[in-house]
Order: structure tokens, then sequence, then C-alpha cells
């Protein structure tokens, strides 16, 4: 007895209310040391609101303890549930998905690499495809400074070659001329004129003044 | 060694020694039998997945336990999230079914149904957490601190669970039947 109550001690209790209904949950357990017990024992004769708590626990305690386990025991599963598991835990384990940690990372890692390749040769092929989006012409304007660099698209490139605008074909870079565009086949009616295509939404994609020296 | 590695059957010897228990305990924490029978089955898949992690700490009961404390918890916010609400009348017939049993006489049919609604109406009354720790405490007759352990708080914040639950089913029984009412403490 004396060493229960050296083992626990009694603390800081008092014997105010609040400091008794903490302690009533293990005076119902029969867990309080004997000097706490003693003073809860003490403080319960005199206080009537405390002695209806202890009531109610006591009572909730007692009837938990004798109606729970009869009632959760007389439950029993469906029929069949055990076999519904087993398939079910028989299927899941088929699943590559439901692998490990490390298998679903790789099999991540491939599907991240298969889509990476993919995007790649989509990507090298739309660019071997694709036409020059745009070419570069001067505008002739010899006495003027700044001279204007103009860039257009391929198609005003055979627009402004019949009026004139671009002098010589000697000016095109790398044999290029309005009738031959960059990545283009040459075509076998070079010097004639080149019917403008039908529909131009905005040729001009942009214009860029160049600063440049007049005795150059 | 990993669970994934071994063919599903062998883990048919765990759901025939486990699943009556978890299908219990998991009807008295959700008190629905088809709830119950789903979160069941989740245990068990559960339990497959991780079962490398299983280091032995505990009981395997205790462990399915608390793997079904964890999905039963991940329920309850999901259906926090999507607003449901928890309908405990809705559920009730439903518990009660599960004790029902024809080949009872009706006396005995009676009073078992009659001490199923008792014990169904105190722990619908009690929240989720209280509910926990009274059938930690109560079925499986789990110390303070295993009940701590196994719900993942401090065994102070479980007495504490107890103590509020405790008093509220004592309430509760003064109103269910009056043989349950408060009665007067022994005096030394």
């Amino acid at each position: 007895m004396g060493s229960k109550a050296t083992k626990k001690g009694i603390g800081n209790m008092g014997t105010n209310c609040a400091d008794v209904s903490a302690r009533l949950l293990g005076f119902v357990d029969g867990d309080l040391s004997d000097v706490e017990k003693a003073l809860v024992e003490k403080h319960l004769a005199g206080c009537e609101h405390c002695r209806r708590k202890l009531a109610e626990i006591s009572s909730a305690d007692q009837f938990l303890r004798s109606e729970l386990p009869p009632v959760a025991d007389a439950i029993s599963p469906p029929e069949f549930l055990a076999l519904r598991i087993k398939h079910k835990l028989s299927h899941s384990n088929d699943r590559w998905w439901h692998g490990s940690g490390s298998r679903k990372a790789w099999a991540a890692a491939a599907v991240l690499a298969i889509l990476l390749a993919a995007g790649l040769i989509y990507g090298r092929a739309v660019r071997s495809r694709r036409r020059p989006a745009a070419t570069t012409a001067e505008v002739t304007a010899p006495n003027s400074n700044p001279r204007i660099i103009v860039i257009v698209s391929p198609d005003i490139m055979r627009r402004i070659r019949p009026r004139g605008l671009i002098p010589e074909p000697a000016r095109y870079p790398q044999g290029l001329s309005p009738n031959r565009l960059e990545g283009e086949e040459p075509l076998e009616d070079r010097g004639r004129l080149v019917r403008p295509a039908p529909e131009v939404r905005s040729p001009v994609l942009m214009v860029k003044p160049v600063q440049f020296n007049r005795d150059m | 060694m990993e669970a994934n590695s071994l063919p599903g059957s062998d883990f048919d010897w765990i759901v025939d020694a486990y699943h009556e228990k978890i299908y219990r305990a998991a009807c008295m924490l959700l008190m629905n039998r088809h709830e119950a029978e789903d979160l069941t089955q989740d245990v068990f898949l559960a339990m497959m997945k991780s079962y490398h992690r299983f280091r032995g700490d505990s009981s395997l009961y205790t462990w399915l336990y608390k793997i079904m404390l964890n999905l039963f918890r991940k329920r309850r916010s999901k259906r926090r999230l999507l607003q449901w609400s928890f309908n405990q009348n809705e559920d009730s017939q439903d518990f009660e079914v599960l004790f029902t049993d024809e080949g009872d006489r009706p006396e005995e049919a009676a009073q078992k149904a009659e001490r199923a609604r008792r014990i169904a109406d105190v722990l619908r009354n009690l929240s989720p957490k209280h509910r926990e720790a009274v059938l930690l405490r109560f079925y499986e007759g789990k110390s303070y601190r295993e009940i701590a352990d196994i719900v993942g708080c401090s065994e102070g914040t479980v007495k504490s669970r107890l103590h509020h639950a405790l008093k509220q089913t004592g309430g509760r029984l003064q109103d269910l039947k009056p043989s349950w009412g408060a009665k007067q403490p022994k005096r030394e």
C-alpha cells in the first residue's frame, strides 16, 4: 500500500472538483494510489456534483464492460467475405502497379523515356518539313539613310519581284532569288512571273531599320 | 521479404484468421455493415501492399487494427471534403439487422435486438475519436498505453477521451433505460 502511494505520488493534487474530476476514471478503474483514492473519497463525501459525475462514469463503465462484448461478438461476417477478399488479393497481386516502390519508379522512368523519345522524333520530323518562314529583301532606296531591311514572307517575295522593288538577283545571298527560296527546288520557269499566293494575311513580319555609313 | 513477391494465396491464412475480427471491429466503428465490408476488404489489400513494413513490434491483429483506423480516418476526411453528412439515422437499421437471426426464439431475438439497439445508440452519440477509444478499451480490452500506441496519441489524451466518452454515455443511459441510470457511489 505504502509502496504504491510513494510510487505514484499525489503530485499537486488538491481537493477541488477539477482535480477530483480528472481522477474519476482512475478511481473507477482502481488505478489510483491509496493516498489519491482517500482524497477523492473524502471529496466525494461532501460534493454532490462530483458524486453525480462518478455515478455517470461508473454506470457507463459497467454498461460498456458487460454489454459491448456480447453485442460485438454476435456480429458475423457475410458468408463470402473471406472468399471475396482472397480473390481481390490474388487479382491485385497480378497488377504491376501494385509493385514495390522501386518497381513503380522504374516503370515511371520507362514511360517518361518513351514519351521523351517520341517527342524528339516528332519534333525533328516537323522541323525537316517546315519551309523557311521568311526571308530578307532590301528595299532599294539608294539615297535613304537609314536604309530599310524588310523581312517578308516567301509569298511576298514572289509578289514584289515583278514590281521591280527588288533589283538584281545578284543581291540575294547564297544564290537565292525571288523564285527560289531556301529549301525549295529550282523552278523550271525561272525568270517568269510567278503568280502571287491567293491569300496573304500578314506578309510583313518585321521592319527593321538599319543604320549604316553612307560612304559604304 | 516483399509482400508483392509472394503469390496472393500466401495471405489467405491471414484473411482466414483475422477477417472476422476485423469485420466486427469495422462494424462497431462504422455502424454500417456494407461500409464495414468495404473497409475490411481495404484493410487486407493495404496489408498486402505494406506487409514488408510489418516489423512484428505488435501482434498482427494490432497492426491490422491500426491499418483499419487509418483507412477509417481517410474515409471520414473524404466525406468531410465531399460534404457528405454522416447520417447516423440512415445507418441505424442497417446495424441492427446484424443481430436478427431467424433461428432465435422471439424473446431471445427481442432481447438481442434491444441490447444491440442500446449499444448502437450509445456508440452513435460518441464522436469517432471517442468511439475508437471506447471500442479499444471495452471490446478489445487494451490498456491505456496500448490504446495510445494504436490511436497515435498520448496516454493522457486517451484517458481524457475515455473520461468524456463515459460521461456522455452515462448521461445517455439515463435516457435509454432507468436500470442503467446513475447509481450512487459506495460510501466507505
